[in-house]
């Protein structure tokens, strides 16, 4: 089932059937056979937990070649705002615009425009919806996933919004070739992303046809071709060089700061994969009906956690406050543009997100009841201790994997050296 | 019985041979046995296996009898013995070893017991159990949330999985809120989804009033955490197909909401 791309995959030579992926991973997706992890295609949400577990490094991200981009007469880098958060505060921002100059890109183009303007088109989005509530935020591909695996009958409640990236790859795709006169396929854009899930929904996005972005590269990589630039740099310069038109507007890097943005009443701001099932189970039994929005994002306290970075989120988090409070330049935007721009279609997604339920069982609904009865007659036969050693990271999963035909019971080392003393 | 009519030769549980079994199943499937074998049953089979063996205990059944003169490897007997289980083996196929049990069974029964699919399928209900802390607010949601991951496991529509984990949770949060204790009963058929919720507390006084939107008795507490804005039965109705309440002051408060498929 080749059916869909992950950035991340399992190399056998390297795994050495460690079961620390199997338990970390949030959706159960990962079972240890032979001795050797496989990641289901179906389950997995490209969070990445297992990538940054693994302590033999089997789980190897698949990234874009940097040097790939040289195909383009005119090359533009996206920088997720995390990137600029790996460096001290006491880097200028414009030092890491100069040091990606010096790596060959032609421009530097951040996000914080196209997120300002999509916080305040949400805001506009918000005042005319009328279905069910929460609306859920669409900014990270990871929870877009699973919600469409795990969460079905929620995908209605995702904002239809496209994300910062996507709407500052389009801006330069659509303007710069023109006013460079240039053919539209001779710019490329590429990104640099803080985690897998980014690098999935550019290659494969969930929500429309293609990425308008042409490469997508990680922070850690861009990082270490990156940092002899910025230290080279920073050894001559002074803040008289920066220019007087250069910009620095941030974006979205840490928990809340869709919410803050969009300056809401009644959000909520959730982290970590767990917590946001947690939450995502709520929303679907309707508690939280007095909350408008909630901010869902993968990894704990935001982007700054995602798994492509190299800083401890927590040393990102400080550096990325004190950047702000120290360069940022607040971003405009012209409501009135935004509002005509809204009401054409332009922030939305392409298509809608769409349901991806996972089928546990290939069969009818008859047979899967009777199937769901075994699960639960082998489950009780187990010790349900998820000790792990049959390969699957609970007992629970032992029991669907085995009515699903894709274990056996003699793999449970309980149940294959000695029935249990009743 | 068994032995004699199939000629077979006993492996393990000669001391056991007087045991009377209620059925004959014949199955190479494992989960088939699991899935549809009832308790004190004998296993007729060809899965010369330890799997074998460790199905027929846990499908409850009393003994196990390998076909065409297969001896099942090492460790089943050992298994057998520690589970009470009789093993045996026969010479003859699975064919003819269950024509040669049901004629030497006739005289017991006249007539050979047959069990259609469909028979079988009505009577194969989902029926789990789950239990419901009075007070235990931490708690508060947990079975809605695993009775929801059964049925989308299953792989109902996902709205009718929604109204049912909408009712559920309401349900809930009412015995957790006014109850000491609850029960809840899940049942699932081909054709309906029902929902038991039993609990034992102070009961309603006045169940129409109870229906009434906004109507609540909730501590101001409760409310301060966001339940109990007296919409939780009105909601409840919304989302049922069917759903009957029957309560008494002092005793406690039985809900049974039942949901089409």
């Amino acid at each position: 089932m080749a059916q869909y791309y992950h950035a991340h995959k399992v190399d056998p030579d390297l795994c050495r059937g460690h079961m620390t992926c199997m338990r970390l991973c949030p959706t159960q997706a990962i079972r240890v056979r032979n001795g050797t992890a496989g990641i289901s295609e179906e389950l997995c949400v490209d969070c990445g937990s297992c990538l940054v577990g693994c302590p033999s490094d089997a789980i190897v991200p698949i990234s874009d070649d940097v040097s790939e981009t040289s195909r383009f007469k005119y090359k533009v880098v996206v920088p997720s705002p995390v990137l600029y958060s790996q460096f001290e505060a006491s880097v200028h921002p414009y030092i890491i615009h100069l040091a990606f100059q010096e790596l060959g890109f032609d421009a530097v183009v951040d996000v914080g425009d196209s997120a300002e303007a999509l916080a305040f088109a949400l805001v506009e989005y918000m005042k005319e919806y009328t279905g069910p509530l929460p609306l859920i935020s669409s900014h990270c591909p990871s929870i877009i996933r699973l919600i469409q695996v795990k969460y079905p009958d929620l995908v209605e409640q995702v904002v239809p919004l496209d994300v910062p990236r996507e709407i500052t790859a389009r801006e330069i795709k659509k303007n710069l070739p023109a006013k460079l006169g240039l053919e539209p396929e001779d710019v490329g854009v590429i990104y640099v992303a803080p985690c897998p899930a980014r690098m999935v929904s550019i290659k494969q996005p969930a929500e429309k046809a293609s990425s308008w972005f042409d490469g997508v590269v990680s922070i850690k990589d861009v990082f270490s071709v990156l940092m002899p630039h910025v230290v080279g740099i920073k050894e001559t310069f002074k803040e008289s060089m920066v220019p007087d038109d250069f910009r620095f507007t941030g974006g979205w890097a840490t928990l809340g700061s869709i919410t803050r943005a969009a300056r809401m009443e009644n959000w909520l701001a959730v982290s970590g994969v767990h917590p946001v099932m947690r939450i995502l189970d709520d929303i679907e039994n309707s508690r939280l009906r007095n909350i408008d929005f909630v901010e869902v994002l993968a990894h704990m306290l935001g982007c700054i956690s995602g798994p492509f970075n190299v800083e401890s989120p927590y040393v990102a988090r400080a550096n990325g406050i004190k950047r702000m409070q120290k360069y940022l330049t607040k971003a405009e935007v012209d409501p009135d543009d935004i509002r005509k721009k809204l009401k054409e279609g332009y922030y939305f997604f392409e298509n809608p997100v769409l349901p991806r339920p996972t089928t546990y069982f290939d069969t009818d609904l008859e047979t899967s009841i009777k199937r769901m009865k075994e699960r639960e007659r082998v489950y009780r036969s187990l010790r349900q201790i998820d000790c792990g050693c049959c390969g699957a990271p609970t007992c629970m999963a032992f029991a669907d994997d085995f009515v699903r035909g894709e274990a056996k019971l003699t793999d449970c080392i309980f149940l294959a050296q000695q029935p249990d003393e009743k | 019985m068994i032995k004699e009519a199939l000629n077979a030769s006993v492996l393990e549980g000669v001391e056991r041979l007087d045991t009377s079994v209620e059925q004959v199943y014949a199955s190479d499937l494992m989960s088939d046995v699991l899935a549809f074998g009832k308790p004190n049953s004998f296993l007729v089979t060809g899965l010369a296996t330890q799997q074998a063996v460790i199905s027929a205990h846990m499908a409850e059944f009393k003994g196990v009898v390998f076909i065409r003169g297969k001896r099942p490897k090492d460790g089943a007997e050992k298994l057998s013995r520690d589970n009470q289980l009789v093993l045996m083996s026969t010479e003859l196929d699975m064919y003819d070893a269950c024509v040669r049990i049901n004629s030497a069974t006739r005289g017991d029964s006249p007539e050979p017991v047959v069990v259609t699919a469909q028979e079988q399928a009505e009577k194969m209900l989902l029926s789990n159990e789950f239990e419901i802390q009075g007070d235990d607010f931490a708690k508060a949601g947990i079975v809605s949330t695993d009775i929801k991951s059964i049925l989308k496991k299953i792989g109902f529509d996902s709205k009718l999985v929604r109204r049912v984990a909408i009712s559920t949770y309401e349900a809930e949060m009412n015995v957790v809120m006014h109850a000491d204790c609850g029960k809840v009963i899940l049942s699932v058929t081909p054709q309906m989804i029902e929902v038991l919720i039993k609990d034992q507390g102070k009961g309603i006084p006045d169940v129409e009033q109870a229906m009434q939107e906004g109507f609540t008795t909730s501590t101001e507490e409760m409310r301060a955490m966001g339940f109990g804005a007296g919409m939780g039965l009105p909601n409840i109705k919304r989302n049922t197909d069917e759903f009957e309440i029957d309560s008494e002051v002092a005793v406690g408060t039985t809900l049974r909401m039942k949901f089409n498929i």
